[in-house]
C-alpha cells in the first residue's frame, strides 16, 4: 500500500530508502559516532544502529550546535542519513542538513508518525513537498 | 516569511554559492520559527573556531564559502585550540596548529577579525542598546542581550556566519519585544560578593527553570564581571538566552513582574557549590578565565601573586587585546615571576591540553559542565580567591 503525506521543505532534494524511526530526540554531537554512523548515546532507543544510508525519523534534535557539523562530518565520509524528518525541526538539524545537501522535511500529519514503522521503504521528495510510505 | 526580490535573487544563486547557502540557512531558519521577514543586523560574533570541533569536513565547508563570500557587517571570532603565538609552549603538535592556522585564516579571508575571544564585548565588539545583532557563543549572547539591551537570538556559529554574509537575520524571537518577556521572578535572599556566588546563582536558576527568561531581583550592586558568570552558567545549564535583573539591565520595567516566584537564600548556594565539586585531591591544573578574563581580574591576580610563587600549575585565559593591555599597564610581571602561566586566542575547553589533564579547580561554573561532560576530567569550582590560594599551595 502506497501512502503519500504533505510536509514542508527545510533542505532540498529527493532520496528513496529505508526508514530508522526514533521516538526520541538525536543530539548529534555526542549522541552520535562520526567516525562509525553509529548512536552512542548510552540508553538512547537506537543504541547501537547505524543511521547511514537511512531515512532517518525522529522527532527533533537537541543538544550542543556543534551537533550541525557532526552531521556534515558524516556526509562528507558517505556515513550520513538519505533523508531526515522531523517532527518539527530545529536549527542544529537543519543547518547540519542545508550545508551537507541532506533533503530534509517536517510539518507532516501525526498520521505519518503513527504509521511509518523501521525498515518501511520511504520516499522523501523535499522540492515537491511529500513523502510516500511505500510499504 | 517574506523575501525581498533582492533577497531572492541570492537565494537562487545570482550572487554565487555562499550568499546562496548562506540565505538558504537564514531562511530555514525563518520558516522554522515563523519569522515575518529579515532585518538588518550591525555585528556578528562566530563560534566553531576549534579545528578539535568542527574537523577536517568543516574547514572544507568553511573553505568553499571563503572563496567568494565576504562579511557585510563586523564580524568577530571565538577562541582557538590554542595561543597563536605560544603554541609551542602548550605543547600543541605541528599538524593541530596548521590546520588550526588554516581555519583562522579562512574566516580572515571573508573579511572576519580573528579576535578569538568568547567575551568580545569588553572591547572588540561592544553592541549598543537595541541593536540587532547575530551573535554565537552562548555566554556572550545571555550577556549582551541582558546587560547591554542588544538583540539576538542564539545562534550556532553557522547561522551567525549565514547572517554576517548576508547582513540580515530573521526577525523572530529575542528580536521582537514578545521575545524578551520574563515568566516568572527570582528573589535572591543572599548578599552576593564574589564572581563564583553569580556563576552558582545561575546554575541553579537555570537548574529550576531552563530556558525561560527570569526577573531577578536582589542583584542591583552586581557588576559586569559578576554578571559575565552568571550569563555564562544560565547559557550552559539552561540555554536561558536572557534575564531581566531589578534596578539594573535596562528595561526590566517595561514587563510586569511575573507572578510565578523562586527564592534563592544562602543555603541554596552553599548546596550549589557542593554539587559543582568532585575530588580536590585530583586537580593537576587551576584554571581562571571562563570566559575569558576582564582586566579587572587580571589585575586582581596581579595583586595576590604579588611577590609568590605558584606551587601548583596555574593557568589562566583571556583576550589577545586584555592581554596587551595588562602588559601594558605592567600587570603581567606579577603573574609570570609566580610562575603562572597565560594563554590568549584559547581556553582549556576547546584546546587539544585539556586532553591531558585528570582534574581542574577553576572559578567558572560552565567550564565545570563541559570539563565534566566533554573531556570527562575531575572538575572542582570554587572561587577566585581560594583558587589562587590552591595554586599557591593552600588547601
Amino acid at each position: 500500500m502506497r501512502v503519500k503525506y504533505r510536509c514542508r521543505r527545510i533542505s532540498g532534494g529527493c532520496a528513496k530508502g529505508l526508514a530508522l524511526v526514533s521516538p526520541e530526540p538525536i543530539s548529534f554531537y555526542g549522541g552520535v559516532d562520526p567516525e562509525t554512523g553509529k548512536i552512542v548515546e548510552e540508553g538512547h532507543p537506537l543504541y547501537g544502529k547505524s543511521i547511514s544510508g537511512k531515512i532517518l525519523i525522529f522527532p527533533h534534535g537537541k543538544g550542543s550546535t556543534v551537533g550541525s557539523y557532526i552531521i556534515l562530518r558524516l556526509a562528507k565520509r558517505g556515513l550520513a542519513p538519505k533523508a531526515i524528518i522531523n517532527l518539527y525541526a530545529e536549527p542544529i538539524v537543519a543547518v547540519g542538513a542545508i550545508i551537507s545537501e541532506i533533503p530534509m522535511v517536517d510539518s507532516l500529519p501525526k498520521e505519518f508518525f503513527e504509521k511509518v514503522r523501521s525498515g518501511d521503504r520511504v520516499v522523501v521528495d523535499a522540492d515537491k513537498g511529500e513523502v510516500v510510505i511505500q510499504g | 516569511m517574506y523575501l525581498t526580490r533582492e533577497e531572492e535573487k541570492i537565494l537562487a544563486g545570482e550572487y554565487g554559492y555562499a550568499y546562496s547557502k548562506a540565505m538558504e540557512i537564514l531562511v530555514a531558519i525563518g520558516k522554522i520559527y515563523k519569522a515575518s521577514k529579515l532585518i538588518e543586523i550591525s555585528s556578528a560574533h562566530i563560534s566553531g573556531v576549534s579545528y578539535k570541533n568542527i574537523g577536517e569536513e568543516g574547514l572544507k565547508f568553511l573553505s568553499s564559502l571563503a572563496i567568494e563570500g565576504r562579511v557585510r557587517v563586523p564580524t568577530t571570532l571565538n577562541p582557538a585550540g590554542f595561543d597563536t603565538h605560544k603554541w609551542k609552549e602548550m605543547g600543541i603538535n605541528k599538524e593541530f596548529v596548521e590546520k588550526q592556522m588554516e581555519v583562522i585564516n579562512i574566516f580572515r579571508r571573508m573579511g572576519i577579525r580573528p579576535t578569538l575571544t568568547c567575551t568580545p564585548y569588553y572591547k572588540e565588539n561592544l553592541p549598543s542598546k537595541g541593536e540587532h545583532v547575530a551573535w554565537a557563543e552562548s555566554s556572550a549572547v545571555t550577556l549582551i542581550n541582558s546587560l547591554i539591551g542588544a538583540y539576538t537570538n542564539r545562534e550556532s556559529g553557522i547561522s551567525a556566519l549565514a547572517a554576517a554574509l548576508i547582513g540580515k537575520t530573521p526577525l523572530y524571537g529575542l528580536h521582537t519585544p514578545e521575545g524578551r518577556q520574563p515568566t516568572y521572578t527570582i528573589q535572591v535572599k543572599a548578599k552576593l560578593r564574589k564572581l563564583s556566588e553569580y556563576g552558582v546563582l545561575g546554575y541553579l536558576i537555570a537548574k529550576e527553570m531552563g530556558n525561560k527568561i527570569p526577573l531577578i531581583k536582589g542583584i542591583d550592586n552586581a557588576n559586569m564581571d559578576m554578571l559575565k558568570y552568571l550569563s555564562a552558567s544560565l547559557a550552559t545549564y539552561g540555554g536561558t538566552p536572557m534575564f531581566h535583573a531589578e534596578g539594573l539591565t535596562p528595561g526590566y520595567d517595561t514587563y510586569e513582574e511575573p507572578r510565578d516566584k523562586l527564592t534563592i537564600d544562602g543555603e541554596d548556594l552553599k548546596r550549589g557549590f557542593e554539587e559543582l565539586r568532585d575530588d580536590l585531591d585530583n586537580v593537576d591544573m587551576v584554571w581562571i578565565g571562563c570566559p575569558h578574563a576582564s582586566l579587572e581580574e587580571l589585575k586582581y591576580i596581579s595583586e595576590v601573586l604579588d611577590g609568590k610563587r605558584v606551587k601548583r600549575r596555574l593557568v589562566i585565559t583571556t583576550s589577545r587585546v586584555l592581554l596587551d593591555e595588562a602588559r601594558e599597564m605592567g600587570l603581567l610581571d606579577n603573574i609570570y615571576n609566580a610562575g603562572g602561566e597565560i594563554y590568549a586566542d584559547t581556553c582549556i575547553i576547546v584546546s587539544p591540553i585539556g586532553e591531558a589533564l585528570s582534574g581542574v579547580l577553576t572559578s567558572s561554573t560552565k567550564a565545570y559542565y563541559y570539563l565534566k561532560g566533554v573531556h570527562k576530567l575531575n572538575v572542582y569550582v570554587a572561587d577566585l580567591d581560594e583558587c589562587l590560594n590552591y595554586a599557591l599551595g593552600g588547601n
